[in-house]
């Protein structure tokens, strides 16, 4: 049936996907000037000779195909993505540490962009020329002009340094129990941020999205048969409308890590985006491989997801022939 | 009842009458709430008036940038020590930053290696775009999967983090940061062209001039290509923004252009620990990117329009 066929089509397209990407930041890794030891090969204490040593107890020597291959057997096998460079600890257990903090910030700006943005989009749509659509055209096109860590630091800049209602950073006070309030203060600032510029993208979606659908024949009939405005938008043209805009919504789900990143530095959030940067800045080339690959299976397994909720929504999704 | 009037005259036998017209024509198109209070706030973001204004703005930013050295106060690198990350003050309209530099005059000299990289950036993925996707357009079959294949991988990467990867370790270079911005921004152009080319390519005019005996190439060239010409023109302006914002991004995190060569992201590394010492210098750099890239993108705006008006 349709289903499974659609299911096993979209995992065949998993795993070339992955093993392109573990090739390019593999490669990347081995191509930099020095290779993956050659910053501490600067350090005048380390002799040649403990520079042999340090390759092979990690490998060095080998070809790059076998070292690739024996990467990918450990990784896809064994799950074990190596120790890191930095402090030694085997890499899976410092993400594993730090992956629940990313997702729930990317996880909260996402769902926050998303309500806002469509209930937004929908409110400009339905007020064409009025306050709501100028306030929120103005929004939108500032929001997707402004950097987002700019934002950030703005935001610090004004609640936390000067007006001092939410903390500027991190995930917690050290010290204190768990308390709710303080988790939720920790989190205001930052999923908002994250949240703005997508906001602003969603609701441009959402309102062009909606404008299309309105001026549907089928909404005339339906008011024409007499049904409450209600039922007219929000039984028919909104369902309509949210198709397409689910769709370009999931496809940026990879950009969440990128805002992930640097939000995280930002507001010092112990997350993944953050121990990628601090690997980026020691050179732990294990824990960069092992970072990008979690991350490119996380943003393959949102897209699946998505795909199968458009199909939910919509089953003449399916696709027929091979898109595009 | 004022039954004559309210009839009115028909227009045809058996269509409505004009006044039913009227009022069908009337109610269809709402007249914009314009009228209240908040009518204040009416700006615009699309259409001629705010791209023009944008458009001169930008031809101002790029020509004081230019003129650096005309409109800068103080040298480029000429560092103060006795006013390290002061604040505004007469002799520095802006303040200093970390290193006594004017902000002012790294804003203006910024300006230039900022744009350039954008420049460079969108030339960069522009020629990728549209290569592969002429490719992809006109030879077809294997080659146009093998394209959407590649512009798929690149969609589903991480791209930032990869390019984070790829700005670090090559990062003392100048030329990384536009190449690896250009490398991960194609896809869409490529998009673009690929279909422009594959519902241009069954147009009369192609087989008339392919059976002319024109080269392919010269096909795709002259008379394909310009079809895609306009959207490839709003993708590349808003691409611009693009690039000037994710260059800030790399910048920020201390892997975009390096010092001493300012660009306004990378006044802007390690911003977070001038927040509470300097707000100014960290606030002036984002702004001018901000408004730069509102420009472009108000620009962008304005020609999506023209495009879609045609």
């Amino acid at each position: 049936m349709r289903e499974k066929r659609f299911v096993l089509n979209r995992i065949a397209r998993v795993v070339p996907l992955v093993v392109i990407i573990s090739i390019i930041t593999f490669s990347l890794l081995h191509l930099a000037p020095g290779g993956p030891v050659g910053v501490i090969s600067h350090n005048p204490k380390i002799t040649g000779d403990d520079l042999d040593r340090i390759r092979d107890i990690y490998g060095l020597n080998r070809t790059l195909p076998v070292q690739y291959l024996c990467w990918f057997r450990q990784v896809f096998l064994r799950f074990d993505f190596g120790a890191s460079y930095a402090s030694g600890r085997p890499v899976s257990e410092m993400i594993a540490e730090r992956l629940p903090a990313t997702l729930e910030l990317m996880g909260l700006a996402f769902i926050v962009a998303l309500v806002a943005g469509i209930g937004l989009g929908v409110a400009s749509a339905l007020d064409r020329g009025g306050t709501v659509d100028q306030l929120l055209s103005l929004v939108s096109t500032a929001g997707m002009s402004m950097p987002v860590f700019w934002i950030g630091l703005m935001a610090i800049a004004l609640f936390s340094l000067k007006l001092g209602i939410l903390p500027a950073g991190g995930r917690g006070v050290v010290g204190e129990s768990a308390s709710f309030t303080v988790h939720v203060k920790h989190l205001v600032l930052p999923v908002l941020v994250l949240a703005f510029g997508y906001l602003a993208s969603f609701s441009r979606y959402m309102k062009a999205g909606m404008d299309e659908a309105i001026r549907g024949e089928y909404i005339r009939t339906a008011r024409a048969k007499g049904l409450r405005e209600r039922v007219v938008i929000f039984k028919h043209a909104f369902r309509n409308a949210v198709l397409p805009v689910i769709t370009i919504v999931a496809m940026q789900i990879p950009t969440l890590f990128t805002g992930a990143v640097i939000t995280e530095t930002v507001f010092s959030w112990p997350g993944m985006g953050r121990l990628f940067y601090e690997g980026l800045q020691r050179h732990d080339y294990t824990r960069i491989l092992g970072i990008v690959v979690i991350s490119s299976l996380l943003i393959i397994l949102f897209n699946f997801v998505g795909d199968i909720l458009s199909i939910l929504a919509d089953p003449r999704m399916y696709p027929q022939a091979e898109p595009d | 009842m004022a039954v004559k009037v309210s009839e009115g005259r028909k227009t045809r036998g058996d269509g409505p009458d004009v006044r039913t017209l009227m009022k069908a024509h009337v109610s269809w198109k709402k007249p914009p709430k314009g009228a209240s209070p908040a009518g204040l706030l009416k700006v615009k973001t699309s259409g001629p008036a705010p791209a023009g204004f944008a458009a001169v703005c930008i031809l101002l930013i790029i020509v004081v940038t230019l003129l650096a050295p005309l409109f800068a106060p103080a040298g480029r690198d000429s560092i103060d020590l006795d006013n390290i990350l002061s604040g505004p003050s007469p002799r520095h309209i802006l303040g200093t930053d970390e290193l006594g530099r004017d902000i002012l005059t790294r804003l203006i000299y910024g300006g230039r290696f900022t744009l350039l990289v954008a420049f460079l950036s969108v030339s960069i993925s522009l020629v990728i775009g549209i290569t592969l996707g002429c490719i992809a357009g006109r030879i077809g079959g294997g080659a146009d999967l093998a394209v959407m294949a590649l512009v798929n991988v690149f969609l589903s990467v991480p791209v930032f983090l990869v390019l984070l990867t790829a700005a670090s370790l090559f990062g003392g270079n100048f030329w990384t940061v536009p190449l690896v911005i250009g490398c991960t921004s194609w896809m869409e152009i490529a998009r673009m062209v690929r279909a422009e080319l594959l519902r241009s390519g069954s147009e009369e005019y192609v087989a008339a001039a392919h059976s002319l005996g024109l080269p392919d190439s010269m096909i795709v060239l002259k008379h394909m290509l310009p079809q895609a010409l306009p959207a490839v023109v709003v993708a590349a302006t808003i691409g611009f923004s693009q690039a000037m914002l994710v260059e800030s991004s790399l910048s920020f995190l201390g892997f975009g252009i390096q010092p001493p060569l300012p660009t306004w992201g990378n006044m802007l590394y390690n911003a977070n620990t001038l927040l509470r010492r300097a707000p100014v210098a960290a606030f002036a750099p984002g702004f001018t990117i901000f408004i730069s890239c509102l420009c472009f993108n108000l620009v962008g705006n304005g020609f999506k329009r023209l495009l879609a008006n045609r």
